[in-house]
């Protein structure tokens, strides 16, 4: 019984461990080298967090999202950013390292909005956008099994709606609240 | 003799490439230009995505068969007939067919195309704008349809983008 109840103990360590490192490595610890400085809005939202919002959700659509978000990191500076463009760089360098793909840059002078993704078998599993403009910075970085069907369902549904009540938005849209 | 003849066609193909593609990655940086990178996989992302969206279908359409879209703006320098001569000298001629010339005072348009000689598909399209407070180079790659393109300019609000309505024009 004893036995079981360290295996038990050393897989949940090891999950964990796992669960960490694999999180770490969508933002290259961009995250956490920046959430603790002064004017970071650092957002956390573990995957069960999302499940249990999926069961507010009206529609199907927008539940099967949910579920298949694990987790969301998002990382804001107004004002002024001590992420520099060295970052920027060192975590570019690292991407490619971590499977991560440019999907679209866009940057004007000190300006920047970048997306990469990580896809594997047709499925979505990271995503980081990063943003940097003169009044704000900031990082949303989501880990999940996102299927391009399950987009296309929610563009259709969106599509509904809107045709539905033009100008209104569906009453039950999740908000998660920080 | 022919496996070195192949080698060194198969290099010299790839050398070129290189040639702008380290153009475009020497400016990337550069804080006095504007640069747009749509990587491959974006455009067939959008081309899986179905909607009843007319404007979004018509666009999916054009962006279906693109490979990828490199733009590098500088639009308040004062060096841009040089940047744009540099550019010049760094243009695999001799893969690239020349598509359009227009010159207006001091400003130079310039538009390549590169075909796969198999089946004569434009795969890649490169146009360069040169004033002398103005450079533009685009590069576009992918199965180009040229009666298509112009319609890109309309769909992409990307700066630049517009000089490829002259295709139409010179179609027309």
């Amino acid at each position: 019984m004893n036995r079981m109840i360290k295996f038990k103990a050393i897989l949940l360590l090891f999950v964990a461990i796992s669960y960490t490192v694999r999180a770490d490595a969508q933002d290259a610890g961009l995250f956490w080298k920046y959430k603790s400085y002064d004017g970071a809005i650092a957002l956390r939202i573990p995957g069960a967090v999302t499940g249990i919002s999926s069961l507010f959700a009206g529609e199907r659509e927008e539940r099967m999202l949910l579920r298949r978000m694990h987790a969301t990191r998002i990382l804001v500076f107004e004002d002024r950013s001590p992420v520099t463009d060295s970052d920027f760089q060192k975590f570019n360098r690292k991407a490619t390292r971590r499977q991560l793909e440019e999907i679209i840059t866009v940057r004007s002078g000190k300006d920047r909005f970048q997306i990469l993704a990580r896809e594997e078998k047709g499925t979505l599993r990271s995503l980081v956008v990063f943003f940097r403009a003169e009044e704000v910075t900031g990082m949303i970085s989501v880990r999940g099994r996102f299927r391009l069907d399950d987009l296309n369902r929610l563009i259709k549904k969106t599509q509904e709606w809107s045709e539905e009540k033009p100008g209104k938005l569906p009453a039950s849209v999740p908000v998660l609240r920080a | 003799m022919m496996c070195t003849l192949l080698f060194a066609t198969a290099f010299n193909l790839h050398a070129q490439n290189d040639a702008i593609s380290r153009f475009f990655n020497k400016y990337a940086e550069d804080e006095r230009f504007t640069v747009v990178y749509v990587a491959p996989k974006l455009f067939s992302m959008i081309s899986k995505v179905s909607s009843d969206d007319e404007e979004w279908n018509k666009m999916r359409d054009i962006v279906k068969d693109l490979g990828g879209l490199k733009v590098l703006v500088a639009d308040s320098v004062n060096n841009g007939l040089e940047l744009y001569n540099d550019a010049l000298g760094r243009v695999p001629v001799r893969e690239y067919d020349e598509l359009l010339t227009v010159r207006d005072g001091e400003e130079h348009v310039r538009i390549w195309t590169r075909e796969n000689k198999s089946d004569t598909v434009i795969e890649e399209l490169l146009l360069l704008v040169g004033a002398p407070d103005e450079f533009i180079m685009l590069s576009l790659s992918g199965k180009i349809d040229l009666a298509k393109i112009s319609g890109l300019a309309e769909t992409l609000d990307v700066e630049g983008i517009e000089h490829l309505d002259k295709i139409k024009k010179k179609q027309e």
